[in-house]
């Protein structure tokens, strides 16, 4: 079954089926937009985190740790009670079964990580790069900037982390997005409807598309990690 | 140049350092010894302008310092390398320093040339060995053409080889551009070999400073002739 569904897998993508593409782009829109956006956050609250000591910094710090692993339908059944029509902001914008939806979903999910990630990197190397580059000549700014160009390999690290977390969950998703065709299913949840079906060939051929997707973006980031 | 005034200091209500006082000579190399313990490297915290000193001001060229300033480098103990190519290591002070590209290649030549670094230029910093990253590190501290360069522990950890080179470098490089060097060591033989003047530190109190021959040869302190004898 696994060689057919690899056959198939190769079939649907070389036959240029284009649901098939819609749903991979869709996929990659919402996570990789969810990345972006938990990397924007979750980046400068890490750097921050990681550098100060301030009252109650270790149980911060344990939320964070515990928020890495968050169960995705929690947090889609949260998303989902906070954009639903009873929800408080319902009177201002509908965004349920949106990709909007769904990537709120997924930065929720993805955020923490980032921040995980990130501090570890920052409190493994910030002192002493900070004191070698202000004790370089460097200004307060130059030196975080600095400690940002040496952490680039933990940040990445961290994108790509919590990339390979977003991609491939489908419990947040389905939940806030209603896997509506043509409008929020992604791949995994169109492995959960074909399943459903029975049309197993079909779903693992769809497995196998996240993964190689998931196998590309992984070693187009690694390379460029390397490279620079 | 750098002056202390009444520089004291406490952690957790324990004084580490008491009361120091000092003027620094613009061109000379200081060693500052001590036992552990002795408050060198708080000292040194304080004249960089990465603490500030609970007690007491430091004043460079007359104005209160307040934070580090652009005159000044540093080369700490196990000094880091960024991870980037040798040159751009060495480039980093004249780059935060806003020098032209033109000033700036002109001073990298120099520098490569005056350290024996040619062949390290476009390696990555961190495939050198200790002795070739502490060269790294002191050529760099000194590319910016600083007035002062403050040194903890430069040749920690470093082979005879590698420690004969380092101190011949930053004699030779203090000497031609008229640098103010402040080291702070544990190795009374490299204070001796290498400071003009040299300060004695003990219980956070400067119990001695002067001439580095006159202060290895004739100390005026129990506690001096005591520590350079190894009895304290």
């Amino acid at each position: 079954m696994l060689l057919e569904a690899f056959r198939s897998s190769l079939n649907l993508i070389i036959s240029g089926d284009v649901e098939l593409y819609r749903i991979i782009g869709r996929s990659l829109y919402v996570s990789l937009t969810a990345v972006l956006i938990a990397g924007a956050l979750g980046i400068p609250c890490g750097m921050g985190i990681g550098l100060k000591d301030f009252p109650g910094r270790s149980l911060v710090l344990k939320l964070v740790y515990v928020c890495m692993g968050l169960p995705p339908v929690f947090v889609g059944l949260l998303v989902f009670l906070f954009l639903s029509r009873s929800g408080p902001i319902a009177p201002v914008i509908y965004l349920l079964f949106t990709p909007t939806a769904m990537i709120i979903a997924q930065v929720i999910l993805a955020c923490p990580i980032v921040m995980g990630v990130t501090i570890s990197a920052v409190e493994d190397r910030a002192q002493i790069v900070l004191r070698t580059a202000a004790g370089l000549g460097a200004s307060r700014l130059q030196a975080l900037w600095t400690l940002v160009e040496e952490l680039k390999i933990g940040l990445v690290t961290a994108l790509i982390t919590a990339f390979g977390r977003v991609i491939a969950e489908v419990g947040a998703v389905m939940l806030v997005g209603g896997d509506i065709e043509g409008y929020t299913r992604v791949l995994t949840t169109a492995i959960v409807l074909e399943t459903r079906k029975g049309n197993f060939s079909l779903a693992l051929a769809l497995g196998l598309v996240l993964l190689l997707l998931s196998f590309l973006i992984n070693s187009l980031l690694y390379s460029w990690q390397y490279r620079r | 140049m750098l002056e202390l005034k009444k520089i004291s200091h406490c952690y957790n209500k324990q004084w580490v350092l008491k009361e120091i006082s000092f003027q620094f000579k613009p061109g000379l190399i200081y060693g500052i010894i001590g036992p552990n313990g002795a408050g060198k490297s708080t000292l040194l915290r304080i004249l960089t302008g990465i603490e500030r000193a609970k007690e007491g001001q430091v004043f460079w060229d007359g104005q209160e310092l307040a934070a580090s300033i652009k005159e000044m480098t540093c080369m700490w103990q196990k000094p880091y390398l960024f991870q980037r190519k040798v040159k751009d290591n060495l480039l980093y002070g004249l780059k935060v320093r806003g020098w032209s590209k033109d000033k700036r290649e002109e001073r990298l030549l120099y520098i490569l040339k005056k350290f024996h670094l040619e062949e390290y230029a476009l390696r990555d910093a961190v495939s050198l060995s200790g002795g070739e990253g502490a060269r790294v590190a002191l050529a760099r501290a000194v590319a910016p053409q600083p007035r002062l360069l403050v040194l903890d522990e430069p040749a920690a950890n470093l082979d005879p080889f590698h420690t004969a080179y380092l101190e011949s470098a930053l004699r030779e490089i203090s000497r031609e551009e008229g640098i103010t060097v402040i080291m702070v060591t544990h190795d009374l033989f490299q204070a001796k070999r290498v400071a003009d003047q040299t300060l004695f530190l003990a219980e956070g109190v400067l119990e001695e400073y002067g001439r580095t021959e006159d202060l290895f040869t004739r100390p005026r302190s129990e506690k001096t002739r005591k520590f350079i004898s190894g009895e304290l």
